[in-house]
């Protein structure tokens, strides 16, 4: 009897054991890390083959040049067109040896011409939100070229476009170099979804031959799941201003006696609505901080409690009028609800929503707005 | 069997007993004023203090026997007595009539003294043999405290508790184990501290071994222990007799085995494994510090390099992208997948481990040099293992060597491999199941009757208490009750008082 | 050995638990897999005013616990087979066992179907479902074979394991979700509220095991007490993480997600980049739950199986239940249909085992003025 229970105390251990064999010679979802292709940015267009609608273009990150050093970022860039985006997705699959990952894809580019037809839009949106690997963080971004063109071209400092603007978007320069907007895959869907609408950071190519570079700024603008235009970098600041992604924006004005710059520290927007008049108002209350960066050398009597007040009035109207502008090319131009302004009345105001909801469009187009900057000048830096 | 009251009789089944065995001393004398009656002297050489013997003991014994008036001797019995009550200068005499019990006593080193006509032996203690006196821990070793070891000597290992706990509840309980080596051993423990229940389990459990030799601690761990199909520890092992008073002033049961330098301290729960006798040398906040790494380096120890195998291979998008990318690029030339890269590399440490032990110790050191240096070196250049993997395999060995406890870093060597086999099949679900089977073994696992997760299952039952000292260490001032293992009548430790510079609230 | 030495006053009774354990397992049975879709659902019906149906449904769900502990207490040591049976009778007493045997194995097939799905989504993309379900249901079963104690203390364990990395997660997602989704308060009409609370309701299936546990309880004094707080506690986590994924999703969006708790732990960016998606980290949650949800079903769908046959020990009926709850959560093709056949019994099975057997004893036993002294 004894020997008996120990042998099959021993065996129930073998079972334990060849158990954990079997197991490890199964991989169904096992991937070597090397065999994975690291997909960094996709590129989305549309085909010239008419069969198939859609050309991808992607940046793989090629781990194997990394290994024998050299090239900092070496990339692979691939491009596969396809009846569906999937199908065009898994095309590309076939021209490489490893397999797709896009857990790590940091951002999209949609060509022009995928942004001009709604059905392409939608089943971009649609297949990009269903996919689950890819983040619904990662960076949305337009362009008025194609996106083959994007991706293939160098951004300045890194060799990996997605990293590039992933690293441009964590650090603050994305305000004050060219007052760019951010919006991430959810933002896009979100926004589609509330209004139909959108308003897209848009990438594009400026110089020539060796010397092109990619530049982020401005804005497309997306209604009905089309372009309806470009918005420029310049009139994007009132953008900022009302989405309060204002802090750190520089704005320059001219002074009677040159120009004076002020570094915006703190911007704090709120949107109210009421009604007046049977018509929609909207009231946009923007507190601004900041300091001055720089005036003409020895002009002392800047400074002054009186001089800083008109300084601080001046700011204010300039900020005022950037608001203005946008709202007015939005509204009136563009017929882009591009603030989520219908959710927000929602949320704020549920009487006034359910009396307006019913032709928002209308409401929106005869929607009067009103701004107001409330703007405080902290510092006036080290110069006395 | 009793003792004959002819001594040849006794003398002839002494000797067939004990024939070819060399290292038995005997001798016949004759006492008396006219030498006419016999003594038999049998002992052990080697397991006796010879010195003690020859140099006191047997000149007293022929010195008073031959002093005797005659009229004294006529009786047989009284020379027994005399030899007994007054013929040696030691306390620590008795006397036997049975033959067995003789025979067990002179086998650990006893000297028997036969004589003519006494149905009785006298047995002198004369226990000394050959030890290397209390030796260095060298297991658990501390900087701050004690480092005094149990040694193979039964006797000093007792003395080293008892010079610790100066209590007459000290108890220190005989029971003998195992038909042919007949090792003794001693159940210590506080007479009203410890819990009854738990006494009386250890005892029984002792009680119903019937084996023909146990040598050591380890394999009685292993007879009375609840589980041991389980490869973790539920009797805790230590080389330090203050570890073991400490122990015993909780309420434990610290069993001494003869010839082992090692204590078996019982009951045990996971927890204790964690803790060092240095915890308490050193201040409260170092120790609330270590003690957290401790577990951490616990949960390395076990689950690193699954971890490593089921991010790498399955959720690469949890680490930060450049990371991935540096990794995979590390990997590009491998030509192994990343399971077998490290099951190789945990073998050649576990390999590693094991020679360092087997070799002599001044080739000891240099093996480690050899193997983990210049064999880990020229692995990775050579492109057989990623560099990735050289430091996962080295993190797990170092976080195994944080844990006070050998036996339970044992265990933890062989759970690794089954973290590491259903990581690799299922990811992290394969390495959270693997957890999980972890924590039901551990949770359905009890040592005497204490559930083995205690404090952190089932921590009600002591009021949440022992709290206290688990993962952090509070100051000593706080714990004024005894952990779970004492009788809950006996539970306080401390009293109220004034602690530490009393004058400066005044 | 043991049991003739371990006494009353000693370290842990066998077979045993304290009320706290019992809390413990009651909030890892319930509150893991009642939230994973819990969010969408009471969105589709009250929008934004979604945890406000929570809380209604948490409300009624306190009164039935005061039900079911109170038949419980009255009948203490009592296995709930016998309790029936004194109540209304053996043949009764069997059906009502059956009813509930079924119910809990729906129950544990339902939870693994959702898991696979959960895993295949997130995890483990082309393994076969078969091979998660045999695993799962191996860990459970080897969990429940343990006993009811063991099972206790590694609910205690692993709750601290789901709670830990949860609060951190949802303690530090503040800047990435905008509150003002939850505006407007209480602007959704009362009936779509109610209908909230009552898919909200089923969230908290399993609080059944209730009327079960009975012969386990070393001292059941205190159960209704310790229950309601359970149940409490556990209302309160899922209204707060209904609200902050609504909050994170806004009422819009969130009926578009499979499983928002998931999507939204998944998502959250947390400072510093250590780690850059958490969403497989966050699976340690979700397997535990589906854990101690399977697990619970099997064990108590195992004891009633065997006091109704008496004759034979629990295990052998676990291993039994294994292949029936694989094939079960094997049967509808995809998650639509899982749903639709889920909300299927919960509307017939879970109403009676939930609502109308519990309130059925407690007026019978009433009535005939049974329990404690004369049982």
């Amino acid at each position: 009897m004894g020997k008996h229970k120990g042998l099959k105390f021993l065996s129930k251990f073998g079972v334990v054991a060849v158990v954990l064999f079997v197991l490890l010679s199964f991989n169904w979802d096992r991937i070597e890390l090397e065999s994975r292709a690291f997909v960094v940015t996709i590129g989305i267009d549309v085909a010239k083959d008419d069969d198939k609608p859609f050309e991808v273009s992607m940046n793989i990150s090629d781990t194997a040049a990394m290994e024998q050093g050299g090239d900092e970022n070496p990339v692979v860039k691939r491009n596969a067109s396809g009846e569906s985006l999937a199908h065009a997705m898994g095309q590309v699959e076939a021209k490489i040896s490893d397999k797709i990952y896009y857990g790590h894809t940091k951002a999209v580019v949609i060509g022009a011409e995928v942004l001009e037809d709604s059905d392409l839009l939608r089943e971009v949106i649609d297949t990009l939100s269903r996919k689950n690997d890819i983040n619904i963080k990662c960076i949305i971004m337009a362009t008025d070229k194609t996106a083959a063109e994007i991706l293939a071209a160098q951004p300045q400092e890194q060799g990996l476009l997605g990293v590039y603007l992933a690293s441009f978007y964590n650090s603050n320069n994305a305000n004050t170099a060219s007052s760019v907007v951010k919006l991430d895959l959810e933002g896009l869907i979100v926004s589609l979804r509330a209004g139909q609408s959108a308003v897209i950071p848009k990438i594009t190519l400026e110089g020539e031959g060796d010397e092109e570079e990619v530049t982020i700024g401005g804005v497309a603008v997306v209604r009905d799941f089309a372009r309806v235009g470009y918005i420029d970098e310049e009139d994007m600041r009132g953008f900022l201003w009302l989405t309060e992604n204002g802090a750190g924006t520089q704005i320059a004005i001219e002074t009677e006696s040159g120009h004076t710059t002020m570094l915006t520290s703190k911007s704090r927007a709120r949107m109210d609505f009421y009604e007046e008049g049977g018509r929609l108002h909207c009231l946009a209350r923007l507190n601004v901080e900041g300091s001055i960066e720089g005036a003409l050398f020895m002009e002392e009597q800047l400074f002054d409690a009186d001089n800083l007040a008109a300084l601080e009035e001046r700011f204010a109207g300039k900020i005022q009028g950037e608001m203005e502008d946008i709202f007015r090319i939005l509204q009136k131009d563009f017929a882009v609800d591009g603030f989520g302004l219908k959710e927000k009345l929602r949320k704020k105001q549920w009487g006034l929503y359910q009396k307006y909801e019913e032709d928002w469009p209308l409401a929106y187009d005869e929607m009067i707005f009103v701004a107001r900057v409330d703007l405080t000048i902290r510092n006036t830096g080290a110069v006395k | 069997m009793n003792v004959f009251s002819e001594l040849d009789k006794n003398i002839e089944y002494l000797e067939g007993l004990f024939a070819d065995c060399n290292d038995l001393v005997k001798r016949k004398l004759p006492v008396g004023p006219s030498l006419d009656r016999w003594i038999y002297v049998i002992y052990f050489d080697g397991m006796t203090d010879r010195q003690v013997l020859e140099a006191t003991i047997l000149p007293q014994i022929m010195a008073s026997g031959r002093k005797m008036p005659e009229n004294f001797f006529n009786k047989p019995c009284s020379l027994l007595a005399t030899l007994k009550e007054g013929g040696m200068t030691t306390a620590d005499l008795r006397e036997e009539a049975d033959m067995q019990k003789i025979i067990n006593v002179l086998m650990a080193g006893d000297t028997a003294v036969f004589v003519d006509g006494a149905e009785a032996a006298v047995l002198i203690a004369t226990r000394g043999f050959p030890n290397r006196g209390v030796p260095e821990a060298n297991i658990e070793v501390v900087v701050q405290g004690s480092n005094e070891a149990f040694t193979e000597v039964f006797r000093f290992n007792t003395a080293l508790l008892r010079r610790r706990v100066k209590d007459p509840k000290l108890k220190m309980k005989h029971v003998q184990v195992g038909r042919r080596t007949l090792t003794d051993m001693s159940l210590c423990y506080l007479d009203d501290v410890v819990r009854k229940e738990v006494l009386a389990d250890v005892e029984e459990r002792i009680k119903n071994i019937d084996i023909d030799g146990i040598l050591d601690c380890g394999a009685l761990e292993e007879f009375i222990e609840d589980d041991y199909q389980s490869p973790f520890p539920q009797c805790q092992i230590t080389e330090r007799p203050d570890k073991a008073a400490s122990a015993i002033l909780e309420g434990r049961i610290a069993i001494l085995v003869d010839n082992s330098p090692l204590a078996l301290l019982v009951p045990a729960v996971v927890d204790s494994f964690f803790q060092s006798s240095e915890d308490y040398t050193q201040s409260w906040n170092i120790t609330s510090f270590v003690r957290p790494l401790r577990f951490l380096s616990a949960f390395f120890a076990l689950a690193l390099p699954g971890l490593y195998i089921a991010i790498t291979t399955f959720h690469p998008n949890m680490l930060p992208m450049m990371l991935t990318l540096k990794m995979a690029a590390a990997r590009e030339s491998i030509p192994f997948p990343a399971v077998l890269e490290v099951l190789i590399m945990e073998f050649a440490f576990e390999l590693l481990r094991e020679a360092g032990i087997r070799l002599p110790r001044p080739v000891g050191s240099s093996i480690g040099i050899i193997g983990g240096l210049i064999v880990g070196e020229a692995a990775v250049s050579a492109g057989i293992v990623s560099p990735i993997v050289v430091i996962i395999v080295a993190l797990t060995g170092i976080a195994s060597f944080a844990i006070p406890s050998y036996s339970l870093v044992s265990a933890f060597r062989l759970a690794k491999f089954l973290i590491i086999a259903l990581s690799a099949a299922l990811g992290l679900f394969g390495f959270w199941a693997a957890l999980l089977i972890m924590i039901i073994h551990l949770a359905s696992l009890k040592s005497f009757g204490l559930p083995y997760l205690f404090p952190f299952a089932a921590g009600d039952i002591n009021g949440f208490t022992d709290f206290k000292d688990s993962i952090f260490r509070m100051p000593l001032i706080f714990m004024k009750k005894r952990p779970i293992y004492a009788n809950p009548e006996q539970c306080n430790r401390m009293n109220e008082g004034k602690l530490g510079n009393v004058r400066q609230k005044e | 050995m043991t049991e003739t030495i371990y006494k009353d006053d000693s370290f842990s009774l066998n077979n045993k638990i304290s009320l706290r354990q019992l809390q413990a397992l009651l909030f890892l049975e319930i509150f893991g897999f009642g939230v994973t879709a819990l969010p969408r659902r009471v969105a589709e019906h009250a929008g934004q005013d979604g945890w406000v149906g929570v809380l209604l449904a948490t409300g009624f769900i306190i009164i039935m616990t005061a039900v079911m502990t109170h038949v419980t207490k009255l009948f203490p040591q009592t296995s709930f087979y016998d309790i029936v049976g004194k109540i209304l009778g053996r043949p009764l007493g069997a059906l009502i066992s059956l009813l509930f045997c079924l119910r809990l194995v729906l129950l544990a097939a339902f939870n693994l179907r959702i898991f696979a799905e959960i895993t295949r989504q997130t995890m483990l993309p082309t393994t076969p479902f078969a091979v998660v379900f045999v695993s799962m249901l191996m860990i459970a079963a080897y969990g429940a074979a343990k006993g009811i104690e063991s099972r206790a203390r590694v609910a205690e364990v692993l709750i601290l394991v789901v709670l830990l990395p949860l609060i951190f997660v949802f303690g530090i997602s503040g800047r990435d979700i905008d509150f003002s989704n939850l505006m407007p308060v209480m602007a959704a009409p009362f009936e779509s509220i109610l209908a909230g609370s009552f898919s909200a309701f089923f969230a908290f299936s399993g609080i059944e095991v209730l009327l079960l546990v009975g012969p386990f309880l070393a001292r059941p004094k205190h159960l209704t007490k310790s229950s309601t707080q359970a149940i409490v506690t556990i209302g309160i986590f899922m209204a707060v993480i209904t609200a902050v994924t609504i909050a994170r999703f806004g009422p819009a969006n969130i009926v578009h997600q499979m499983w928002p708790v998931l999507k939204m732990m998944d998502t959250i960016s947390l400072p510093g980049s250590i780690i850059d998606r958490q969403g497989a980290l966050i699976m340690t949650f979700w397997i535990i739950s589906a854990y101690a949800t399977i697990n619970a079903a099997l064990f108590f769908s195992s004891l009633l199986l065997k006091d109704v046959v008496t004759r034979g020990k629990h295990s052998w009926y676990i291993l039994g239940l294994i292949p029936i709850i694989a094939l079960v959560a094997h049967w509808p093709t995809h998650m639509a249909d899982v749903y639709t056949y889920f909300n299927l019994a919960n509307r017939t099975l879970g109403v009676a085992t939930m609502i109308v057997v519990p309130l059925v004893l407690f007026a019978v036993a009433s009535i005939r003025r049974m329990g404690r002294g004369q049982a």
